[in-house]
Parts: structure tokens; C-alpha cells; sequence
């Protein structure tokens, strides 16, 4: 049987959604996208530079691809909701990352209005995924508000830190029904690996692949890292022990 | 006429079409999205829509992003 | 969507054919996981993990402090009545029963009231029969009236409601409901139940119904020895596991009532022994790290102290099971017969003896806390 991930109406074999910000050509870019496998990437809205009109970057994303537009820049449900319109009205599909990042000092996304905008925005149809500080009070409401899988972030934005919230993540992983795919952060192929052992059920790069000196095998190298995590999740890994000392038994009193 | 276009303010001729308006800024239309004053004009649209006087026109198209 | 439809999705799946498949390894596979899918849940049921009793026992104990400390809550069940139209094979309240009925009226409520709370108990649990005629929800309110002067905590084991009804029982200040469905399978379910309780459905959805109405705590579980209690214990815990991911500030919890002889000598088809009753427990602990799982004493006082770091949140104590039996306890029909005759006292000393604090209320609910600040 296939290990599927299902989302909306797609079921991926690829669990490494890219990024395409930040690279240093659209070439590059897309060379890494195909070379990587992978099957969902992130697009942004942006005002036509009217002075000097560029060529799109839409060019050089591998056919097939899921486009997952975001909402950066939003700073307010309401500017996410019109983002995901405006992006839905161009022909991007109905997938949406939503992203509302009001704190300008560190990026870090404001849940409160991500909950009020994938309530709107899943009403209205879309498969959201939302972008969020794990928490999980929110998560369950993000869930209840229709959202088709939740974006922990494992450090702030661009940072390249890792899980720092390695445990939070963890509980989310386990309390929420919901692929939990971690967003933000990661800043090497061990750190996907780790969330996706963690059971992740996949992650988002861009920093990471986008900024290293060759992005096309460092996307190579992230891709082989979430197969990997994938593969020793799903083998179930040894047992670690808990506590080295044998206990007194529990159950001798049973004949 | 003065318009709002991405946030500038710009003169253009009156009673202009969005199409008009695209090809005189050069830009290649299969890549943009169109929207004025808050509501997303169809492409189908853009030949026969005219831009009145302050209206805000926002030119948009997809980048890379995270 | 009802916990109905989760139960439907186990229709036409061979119980019987997983249960033989399961090995020692796939035991030890789900021993080793942090968090349990239902398989895993199930295989911790089956008959091959009976030979793992101490490596679950190991576990759920260090899973159980881990998420509640050397805590025991305790509690106290109140009978209000024992007015009943149902004919339930198993219970002494049974209507084809004869003996002469009875109720509280408010006064002895009071003085019931009176007399348990001497004993430091501060959580109540208040049952009665299944009579809109004789214990309707208007009484029940009364009752809740008086008896919110001297408990914090008060919880209801009674016949299913509509959500309104849960919601004013709410507003009066119930806190929680006990709602044993009996049985799970709905053939088996047929077969024992009879009067308004036949159906089924109505009472596999009143936990869900109180909690829409606001019910802070919610108990389910399953009669032990009415069918296989593998399936019964599965089923119990998916119950709760979807209360659990539904209403999420709602604190489940589950009982494992385990047949006792009562009035009519009922004989259980499928008696749970010991060494059963252990699997279930430490399965439903693993499966569900953060519920409460509750011991009445129906148990033996040597049993329940075995038992008590298994996974146990909280045991009653001191109980009695007749209708105005702690005031005047004049030998009235029980609706069943009590293992643990302990005293509070007793309870409490075992407890801090076995190290655990015992703990006489959960929470305070937020108007009797507003009224001790507004008395300053
Ligand atoms: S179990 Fe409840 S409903 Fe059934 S006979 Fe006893 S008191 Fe009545």
C-alpha cells in the first residue's frame, strides 16, 4: 500500500513541500522543485513592479505541482481572506497557506486572526493550511474551523534554528487529527529527518534549500532526509527505555 | 484622470480599459491578476472595463514565496 | 455525526481473526509507542498481550503519574431513589422487582447530605432510577439545590436526558454525568434491556448531549460481564477517546463496573476474572494517557489496592448503595452488593500509606469560589 498523504482532494507520495522565495534565480528554483520530488510549493502574491516587469516564476514550477499560494504581507484575517480570493481568482488553485504575521520583530504568526481567517476561508471552500505557533488550544480550534492540516512553525521564520519547539510539536503531532506538517526553521536535512521520525506528516523548506550554495542538491538532500524520517516512523522505532533500574512488579498480586 | 495604481498615484487617459492599461505599462497579460478597488476583475472583463476616476487598481502576479 | 458512526466503522471487522493473529512482537510494537492508534488498542486486548500484564503494568504507571501525580480523587454515590420503570437483568432496581420503593424527599436529602459530608467528602455522584413520574429533572434540580451547600463537585448517574434539560441541570450546578452504556453491542444490548432504556441510540448520544449543555465531566463504560468484554473495552475507550477529540475541554473519564451479584441472582455470561479486568485497565490507561479511570467499590479492598497504581484516578469510598443508606442505614435493598465496606477514613489512611494524596475535590466551581471571595 502506497504511503499517501492525503490533503484536500490530493494524495501525495511526497512529503517535502518547497518554498520558491528567496532563490537566486527562477532556474534554480525550479531545478530544485523537480529535482527534489517535490509536489507542493508555495507561491506569494505580490504588485507588479510597474517600473520593471518581470518574467514569472509560475514558468519554472514543474508541472503537476500543487500551487499553495500564502497570504504574506496579511496582517489581519481580513487581508489573508482577500489574499486567498485574490489568489484563488488567478487561477491558483484552491489550496492556501495562511499566514497573518503582525509582530514585525520576529515574524511570528499571529494565531488569533489565522483561526478567524481559515474559518472564513474553509467556509468558503478552500483547503487551508494554516501557518501557526504551536499551540494547542489553537490547533483544536484551527481543526474545528475547517482547516485541512496545521503549520507549526519549528523556529522563527528564515532563522534556520531547527525544532526549537520540538515539544510542542510533539503534542500536536499526538492530540491533533490532522496531518501536522512543520513549517519554518528547519535549517538542515537532519532536522526534517527528525520531524518526520517524530511523525510529521511532512515539511515545509525554503531558507534552507534556497540559500545553500548548491539548492539543487541541498533539495536532494532534503527530500532523501523526510523519505528517510518517513521510512523510520513508519518502521516504528526501538523502543528507547524510560527508566534503566528494574521496577518492583505491578502485577504480582495476579495468580 | 488620476487613478491609484499599485499604491502610486498615476494619470491616465480617461475612460482607459484595463486592457489599455496593461499594454501601455508593458506588461504581459497572462501573468497578472486585475483587480480594482478591492474586487478581482476577470480576465474576460478586461477589454471592456473601464477604470473611473480614483479608482484604486492593483496589478498583481505570483512570486516566490515561503 | 455520533460516536455511532465510529462504532459503525468496526461493522463486519473480524474481531475474532485479529484478536488470534496478534503476536508477542506486535504486543511489543505497540508497548513501544508513545501514542496508540486503535490497532495498537486492540492488540493490547488481545489474548496475546495477556502474557504482558507487567510491561503494561510498568508503563501505565509511569504513564499515570506522569499525568496525575500521586493523586487519588475521591468520591461518594448518593441514591435519591430507586423508583424504576426499566427491567435491566442485572440491576436490583429492576420494576419486576418487588419491594416497596422509595425517594428522598428534600429533608432527607439534607440529612443525607449532612452525613457524608462529616466524612470530608466533597465530590458527590447522585443517582436514581429511570421514573420521569417519580424522579423528574425538576426534582433532581431541587435536589442539586440543597445538596450544593455541602459538596463542590456534584456529578448525576441517571436515565438520558434531552440537551435542555442537561444545560438547566447545568445552570443548577451539576458538574458531571456518569453514563454507562451498558453494553455496546446493540444485539446484546437488545437482549438485556427493556421500557424506555431499549433504545439504544438515545443513550449512546446523552454524553454527547450533556456535553453540548456544558457538562465540565464526563464518565462512560461498559457493564464488564454482559458480552466480550475485548470488544465491550475497545469499544469503551473509542467512546471516550471521541468525546476526548470533540469536546476538548470536557474532562472524560471511564468506569469499569464490573457485574455484581444483585437481587434475582443475575449470573454475568461473560464474567471478567482478574487478570482480565487488569488488561482492560492498563489498555484503556495506554490507549488513553489523560483520562480518568474510575474504581467503585464493587471491587475488593485487596483488589483495589492492587490496582491502584495501574492507572486509577479515582475510587469512591465509604459508599452506600441504598436509597437513604447514609443517614439510617436500615438494610434496604442494594442495587447491588458493595465489595469495599471501608470507611472514608479507612480510604484515606490506605492512601497516604501507599504514598498517593488523596483528594476530596477536583475543582471549585467558579460561584461557590465568587462566594467565599464576596464573604471577605
Ligand atoms: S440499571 Fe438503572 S435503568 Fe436499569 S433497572 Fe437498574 S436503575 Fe433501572
Amino acid at each position: 500500500m502506497a504511503d499517501e498523504l492525503i490533503i484536500g482532494d490530493k494524495a501525495l507520495t511526497s512529503r517535502l513541500f518547497i518554498g520558491t522565495g528567496k532563490f537566486a534565480s527562477h532556474e534554480l528554483m525550479g531545478q530544485a522543485v523537480s529535482q527534489s520530488g517535490a509536489q507542493v510549493v508555495t507561491v506569494a502574491l505580490r504588485r507588479v513592479d510597474l517600473d520593471r516587469p518581470q518574467e514569472s516564476e509560475l514558468n519554472y514550477i514543474p508541472a503537476g505541482c500543487v500551487l499553495m499560494p500564502n497570504t504574506s504581507g496579511a496582517r489581519t484575517a481580513e487581508e489573508a481572506v482577500k489574499i486567498a480570493r485574490i489568489a484563488r481568482a488567478a487561477g491558483c488553485g484552491n489550496w492556501v497557506k495562511i499566514e497573518v504575521v503582525t509582530d514585525q520583530r520576529y515574524l511570528l504568526p499571529d494565531n488569533y486572526e489565522t483561526v478567524k481567517a481559515t474559518e472564513i476561508l474553509a467556509r468558503e471552500g478552500f483547503v487551508v493550511l494554516p501557518y501557526m505557533n504551536p499551540d494547542l488550544m489553537v490547533a483544536k480550534r484551527l481543526k474545528e474551523a475547517g482547516a485541512a492540516a496545521i503549520m507549526p512553525l519549528g523556529a522563527p521564520i528564515g532563522s534556520n534554528r531547527g525544532l526549537k519547539t520540538r515539544e510542542m510539536i510533539r503534542i500536536l503531532i499526538e492530540e491533533i487529527d490532522l496531518p501536522i506538517i512543520v513549517d519554518a526553521g528547519i535549517g538542515k536535512p537532519s532536522e526534517a529527518m527528525e520531524a518526520m521520525e517524530m511523525g510529521a506528516a511532512a515539511v515545509l523548506v525554503n531558507t534552507a534549500i534556497a540559500t545553500a550554495r548548491d539548492p539543487v542538491a541541498m533539495a536532494r538532500a532534503f527530500s532523501m532526509a523526510v523519505e528517510a524520517g518517513r521510512m523510520a516512523y513508519l518502521a516504528g522505532l526501538a523502543p528507547t527505555r524510560e527508566f534503566a533500574e528494574a521496577s518492583s512488579p505491578l502485577t504480582g498480586f495476579l495468580v | 484622470m488620476k487613478v491609484l495604481l499599485n499604491g502610486r498615484e498615476e494619470d491616465v487617459p480617461t475612460s482607459v480599459t484595463i486592457e489599455q492599461l496593461l499594454n501601455s505599462k508593458k506588461i504581459t497579460p497572462g501573468a497578472v491578476i486585475v483587480v480594482v478597488n478591492s474586487e478581482v476583475v476577470k480576465r474576460e472583463l478586461w477589454p471592456d472595463f473601464v477604470i473611473k476616476e480614483q479608482d484604486q487598481v492593483e496589478v498583481i502576479r505570483i512570486v516566490g514565496g515561503g | 455525526m455520533s460516536f455511532y458512526d465510529v462504532y459503525k466503522q468496526y461493522e463486519g471487522f473480524d474481531f475474532e481473526g485479529f484478536f488470534q493473529s496478534r503476536t508477542p512482537d506486535d504486543v511489543r510494537k505497540a508497548l513501544a509507542k508513545e501514542h496508540l492508534e486503535a490497532t495498537d488498542y486492540l492488540t493490547l486486548l488481545s489474548p496475546a498481550a495477556g502474557n504482558f500484564l507487567e510491561e503494561m503494568a510498568q508503563k501505565a504507571h509511569r504513564i499515570t503519574l506522569r499525568n496525575f501525580g500521586r493523586v487519588i480523587f475521591l468520591f461518594t454515590p448518593l441514591y435519591l431513589s430507586d423508583y424504576c420503570v426499566n427491567q435491566c437483568a442485572y440491576c436490583s432496581f429492576n420494576a419486576r422487582n418487588k419491594f416497596t420503593r422509595t425517594k428522598l424527599t428534600l429533608e432527607q436529602v439534607e440529612e443525607e447530605a449532612r452525613a457524608i459530608a462529616q466524612t470530608g467528602m466533597k465530590d458527590i455522584l447522585i443517582l436514581t432510577g429511570e421514573s420521569r413520574q417519580h424522579n423528574p429533572v425538576s426534582y433532581l434540580k431541587d435536589c442539586v439545590g440543597v445538596l450544593k451547600k455541602y459538596f463542590g463537585c456534584i456529578s448525576i448517574e441517571i436515565y438520558p436526558l434531552e440537551e435542555e434539560e442537561y444545560r438547566e441541570l447545568v445552570a443548577s450546578g451539576v458538574d458531571g454525568l456518569t453514563m454507562f452504556q451498558e453494553v455496546y453491542d446493540p444485539g446484546v444490548y437488545a437482549r438485556y434491556h427493556n421500557g424506555p432504556k431499549k433504545n439504544y441510540h438515545y443513550r449512546l448520544d446523552a454524553p454527547e448531549r450533556s456535553c453540548r449543555a456544558g457538562m465540565r465531566t464526563v464518565g462512560v463504560g461498559a457493564l464488564l460481564g454482559l458480552a466480550d468484554w475485548r470488544k465491550e473495552a475497545f469499544f469503551t475507550g473509542l467512546h471516550a477517546d471521541y468525546l476526548q477529540q470533540k469536546f476538548w475541554d470536557v474532562q472524560v473519564s471511564i468506569s469499569l463496573p464490573r457485574l455484581r451479584p444483585s437481587i434475582g441472582g443475575f449470573q454475568p455470561g461473560y464474567p471478567v476474572d482478574d487478570r482480565s479486568f487488569v488488561q482492560i485497565l492498563l489498555a484503556h490507561r495506554l490507549f488513553l494517557p489523560r483520562a480518568g479511570i474510575t474504581i467503585s467499590t464493587r471491587e475488593s479492598p485487596e483488589f483495589r489496592d492492587n490496582i491502584l497504581p495501574l492507572g486509577v484516578t479515582k475510587i469512591s469510598a465509604g459508599s452506600s448503595v441504598t436509597v437513604g443508606g447514609y443517614a439510617r442505614p436500615d438494610g434496604r435493598a442494594p442495587q447491588f452488593e458493595i465489595s469495599d465496606p471501608r470507611s472514608v477514613a479507612e480510604i484515606k489512611q490506605m492512601l497516604i500509606q501507599k504514598g498517593y494524596q488523596p483528594v476530596f475535590e477536583d475543582w471549585q466551581q467558579w460561584d461557590s469560589l465568587e462566594q467565599q471571595l464576596c464573604n471577605f
